[in-house]
């Protein structure tokens, strides 16, 4: 199966339970859960079901393409349910059985790996899924985004897409998994990227300009600040991510000391509680239409008993 | 009495391997302290736990509580009814508590004090069913969870979503609900090995059901079957094997049917040091490593697989293909840590916060430089190799490898002050000074090493309590209960003859913030009463060695007098000075304000007891003697002495002038014996 094959079965396979097919968001983001369908929608009664592929960088696993599975720049694919339903681990397994993976064969386990993200003000819990030793799936049902309790409780899958593939395909190394193929021509994942991967981990590691980079952060921190005066979550939601990609860029740089991250990490933290507290607003004004009546009725409850 | 097993079986998603054992055992001790409270009769109990269950076998259960004979004690009869002969209000009230509606349902009792009514009643027993939701509903909801979590549309919280619950009483399903889950008798076996869901028709088929299902629910049982499968292999692989109990528990939290195999890695990979690639195969991948015969890493591993897999050769290469860029990635972060010297590195800790009122790591690395001198000049060893390895102890905490495998701090550090060319005791000092890193935990090799390690821990116990943030019951950032018992540990057990109010002072000068260190060496001194009791000596001995009148505190000297004392306590020796140090201290209480001691006269005594004891005095010299040994055994030489002076000397002589002088002498007596110890706190 070729890695584009894998995404079309796995587009094919959560398309048939429900889920809206979304596209790439077309920023930079260090995972799929940074895109809207995720974040912004673990927020607040409404009900939602996503999948998507999603390109993830991280800057410093740049390894200038030398590591057979690390790279600064992957796909997830990311697969979201709001609420989670009861057998989704169940459905988690089918999806893998529909990629052809023999679940007798192989050693498959769910083993606890709890998820927090700082600069999201999120935390979860849940598993990776080791198939044979190997992480290919993180599995997490989130309690908190933005600082705001989840309820109903979204359920998260996230594929890594590459990782799978060297399984599928029986290879060792990202570059020699097979992208595209048509009779004896194959594209590799090499092809493709390999250039990519070694002039982006020259760029994360030496040449990102530093002070450029500060003064991008700054500006991305004001700019959230005045869309979400203006009652703009979404906007400024996207300046939340474009601070976040700055600041992981200085990471890679070493540019910013452990004191001084930790103040980086509250600051970004800062406007993602804020983007939340706005984007639930937002959706309460209109109603929350895509609840459920009960869950809606429930919310709202509890917001009256706070207020 | 009908009594037959209840099985119970919590179905859950995987639960947090770390925390399982606790959780089957917290479950089982609140089961069976909830039959105890229910008044439920019972015999054994078992429990289970696997990563998707937990369950408890209940023999011999009683169906339901035995009755109760209630009796109740009413009013006086001659208070009970008024003149028309109603019940007054007292016993309309006690018949009220009674929900009793007539008084010809109560009994008469007589008693001394007249006849009494009282009321008289059989309760009848609650029976299994309608007791056992309310039972298990509290055994669950108080589990030693860290962190709950909800799922679904759900309000309920537990441990990890709750998929199914089997409640069976004999043969009969309870009716239990919880979280939302109705019991039954349906469970579900090995995710992938089994059918699935199996009935179980009665609850003592459980275990044969399970293990048909692919699925050891008993978790020791489980465990030992690990360790031979471990052991099997590694016969074969005909390697040795260091086999760590914590993994083993974690590898037996994680699978419900283990099977064990054996996988390699490129030899070229031996070439990181080995704690690397260690702790790559264990805290990521959960492997158990392989040495050979001289100890040394072989390039193998053993995993524990959840599945009998129809093909076990497309598992091993999966997890071969794991450990090759975790390993790879190792040997990358050591390459790139490596083209900077420790030296260099250090720089970086200008930016690294060790507490924010303290400063910076670079800052505490001066310190502990300098101190670790000043301990090594005390010691008579290489001060220069104490300063060096003091300042570059930590610069390995901005190396990539640390911040990737935090336990490996100072290891990391030996090996990149080695491949720079650092003195061997400074690679030591430096891989070790962290020790001991957990109770009970090896402790640093070498004199040098000690030196820095004491150095460092000094430095942490003085600056955080200079601040003012000791620990707390319950809050300990800084680990400094541990950091204590390194100190202790460090001094007593590699034996270091130096004192510590002194080292303690020094550091505060160091901080330059004229901390105080009184606070800091109590606490320190606190923790020895823990040391010792671990080691069978109660803390009457330590406490009397702890307040001798010594003018310094050197771990190493009061090790020596507790041991003395200890062995000392129940001997001759130990029984003379303690009586006669009680007939001292007795007789100082008993003089008066007027009667302030000084110096003994020799030329006011006149009875020749008291010379005798003034010139034992004056000859007993504890300095010279070494060892607490020595000077026990000197103390009690004044035993005659001591003895003959309460025989035959009158100390509350009539003569101020001469009362004062023997009292005198018997408060220099009391100061030599407190100079050793304090004798009057040894029980």
């Amino acid at each position: 199966m070729t890695f584009q094959n894998l995404i079309l079965s796995l587009q094919t396979f959560w398309s048939e339970q429900g889920c809206v097919l979304m596209q790439p968001y077309d920023m930079e983001v260090g995972a799929g859960t940074f895109h809207p369908a995720t974040f912004l929608r673990a927020i607040g009664p409404e009900n939602w079901q996503a999948a998507y592929v999603q390109p993830c960088r991280r800057p410093a696993d740049g390894r200038y393409g030398e590591n057979p599975n690390r790279y600064q720049y992957y796909y997830q694919y990311q697969v979201v349910m709001k609420p989670s339903p009861p057998n989704f681990q169940a459905l988690y397994l089918a999806s893998l059985e529909h990629l052809g993976i023999d679940t007798k064969t192989h050693d498959i386990r769910f083993v606890e790996d709890n998820w927090e993200s700082p600069t999201l003000g999120a935390w979860g819990l849940g598993w990776e899924v080791w198939m044979d030793g190997m992480e290919i799936t993180q599995f997490t049902y989130f309690q908190q985004v933005g600082g705001l309790e989840c309820y109903p409780v979204m359920g998260e899958i996230t594929y890594g897409l590459e990782r799978l593939a060297l399984y599928i395909q029986g290879v060792e190394d990202f570059k020699d998994l097979v992208w595209a193929e048509k009779g004896d021509k194959k594209v590799t994942y090499a092809d493709v990227y390999h250039q990519y991967e070694v002039e982006m981990s020259r760029f994360n590691f030496d040449m990102a300009d530093v002070e450029g980079l500060f003064a991008q952060f700054d500006f991305c921190e004001r700019e959230t600040t005045r869309l979400l005066e203006a009652d703009l979550p979404l906007p400024a939601y996207e300046f939340v991510m474009k601070a976040s990609h700055a600041f992981n860029l200085l990471d890679s740089r070493h540019a910013i000391s452990v004191t001084e991250r930790q103040r980086f990490i509250l600051r970004v933290r800062a406007l993602s509680r804020g983007v939340a507290q706005k984007y639930f607003e937002s959706r309460q004004a209109l109603g929350f239409p895509l609840a459920d009546e009960d869950t809606r009725a429930f919310v709202e409850k509890e917001l009256n008993r706070g207020n | 009495m009908v009594t037959k097993p209840l099985l119970f079986e919590l179905g859950t998603e995987e639960l947090p391997p770390k925390s399982l054992n606790n959780l089957r055992q917290a479950l089982h001790r609140n089961i069976e302290s909830g039959l105890e409270q229910a008044e439920l009769s019972h015999g054994e109990v078992e429990s289970f736990a696997t990563p998707r269950r937990l369950a408890i076998l209940v023999h011999e259960l009683a169906d339901r509580q035995p009755d109760q004979n209630v009796e109740r004690r009413g009013p006086a009869v001659k208070s009970a009814f008024n003149e028309d002969g109603e019940p007054t209000k007292a016993l309309a009230g006690f018949m009220r508590g009674c929900d009793v509606a007539d008084p010809s349902q109560l009994d008469t009792v007589t008693t001394n004090k007249g006849e009494y009514l009282v009321y008289r009643a059989t309760k009848i027993g609650l029976d299994l069913p309608s007791l056992l939701e309310k039972l298990l509903k509290s055994s669950l909801s108080t589990l030693p969870v860290d962190r709950k979590m909800r799922w679904g549309k759900s309000r309920l919280e537990f441990v990890r979503p709750v998929q199914w619950l089997v409640c069976l009483y004999g043969n009969a399903v309870m009716p239990v609900e919880l979280f939302g889950k109705q019991a039954s008798n349906i469970s579900a076996g090995h995710r992938f090995m089994s059918g699935g869901e199996f009935k179980i028709a009665k609850a003592n088929d459980y275990l044969e059901l399970c293990r048909k299902n692919f699925v050891l629910p008993h978790f020791d049982e489980r465990k030992s079957v690990i360790r031979e499968q471990v052991m099997d292999l590694a016969a074969q692989e005909e390697a040795q094997l260091e086999l760590d109990e914590d993994l083993l528990d974690e590898v037996t939290s994680l699978v419900e049917w283990p099977r064990a195999l054996a996988g390699g890695f490129d030899r070229t990979f031996l070439e990181v040091p080995p704690e690397v690639l260690i702790s790559a195969m264990k805290e990521h991948q959960r492997y158990f490593h392989l040495v050979d015969k001289s100890g040394r890493l072989v390039p193998r591993f053993i995993t524990i697989s959840n599945i009998e897999s129809l093909d076990s050769s497309q598992v091993v290469a999966g997890n071969e293909r794991v450990i090759r860029p975790r390993l790879a990635d190792a040997a990358f972060f050591f390459e790139r840590d490596t083209r900077t010297s420790l030296a260099e590195k250090f720089g970086r800790l200008e930016n690294v916060v060790f507490q924010a009122d303290l400063g910076t790591y670079a800052e505490k690395c001066r310190r502990i430089s300098e101190l670790a001198g000043y301990i090594a000049q005390q010691l008579d060893l290489d001060k220069d190799a104490a300063t060096r390895a003091g300042l570059l102890c930590k610069a390995d905490l901005v190396s990539d490898m640390v911040s990737e495998f935090p336990d490996l701090q100072g290891t990391m550090g030996s090996y990149y002050a080695r491949h720079h060319n650092e003195a061997d005791e400074v690679c030591t000092a430096i891989g070790e000074h962290y020790r001991p890193t957990q109770s009970g935990g090896i402790l640093p090799t070498s004199e040098m090493a000690s030196c820095v390690a004491l150095a460092d821990k000094i430095d942490s116990l003085v600056g955080i309590f200079g601040i003012n943030q000791p620990p707390t019951g319950s809050r300990d950032p800084f680990a400094l209960r541990r950091q204590s018992l390194g100190v202790i540990r460090i001094c007593v057990e590699n034996q270091l003859n130096i004192p510590l109010d002194g080292c303690l002072a020094e550091s505060s000068r160091l901080y330059g913030k004229s901390f105080g260190t009184t606070s800091v060496l109590n606490y320190i001194v606190e923790r020895l009463t823990g040391y010792y009791q671990e080691q069978g000596i109660t803390g009457d001995v330590v406490e009397a060695a702890t307040n001798s009148a010594s003018t310094s505190v050197n771990l190493l000297q009061i090790d020596d007098v507790v041991r003395t004392l200890q062995s000392f306590k129940n001997g001759p020796a130990a029984v003379s000075i303690v009586s006669a140090n009680k007939r001292v201290a007795n007789f100082l209480k008993k003089a008066g304000p007027k009667d302030q001691v000084g110096d003994f006269d020799p030329a006011l005594a006149s009875d020749k007891a008291e010379v005798m004891l003034g010139r034992a005095l004056a000859a007993l010299d504890l300095s010279d003697s070494k060892g607490a040994g020595a000077k026990l055994e000197r103390l009690a030489s004044l035993q005659e002495p001591v003895d003959q002076f309460f025989d035959e000397v009158m100390v509350m002589a009539e003569d101020e002038k001469v009362r004062k002088n023997r009292l005198s002498l018997l408060s220099e007596l009391r100061h030599q014996f407190l100079e050793v110890a304090d004798f009057s706190l040894l029980q």
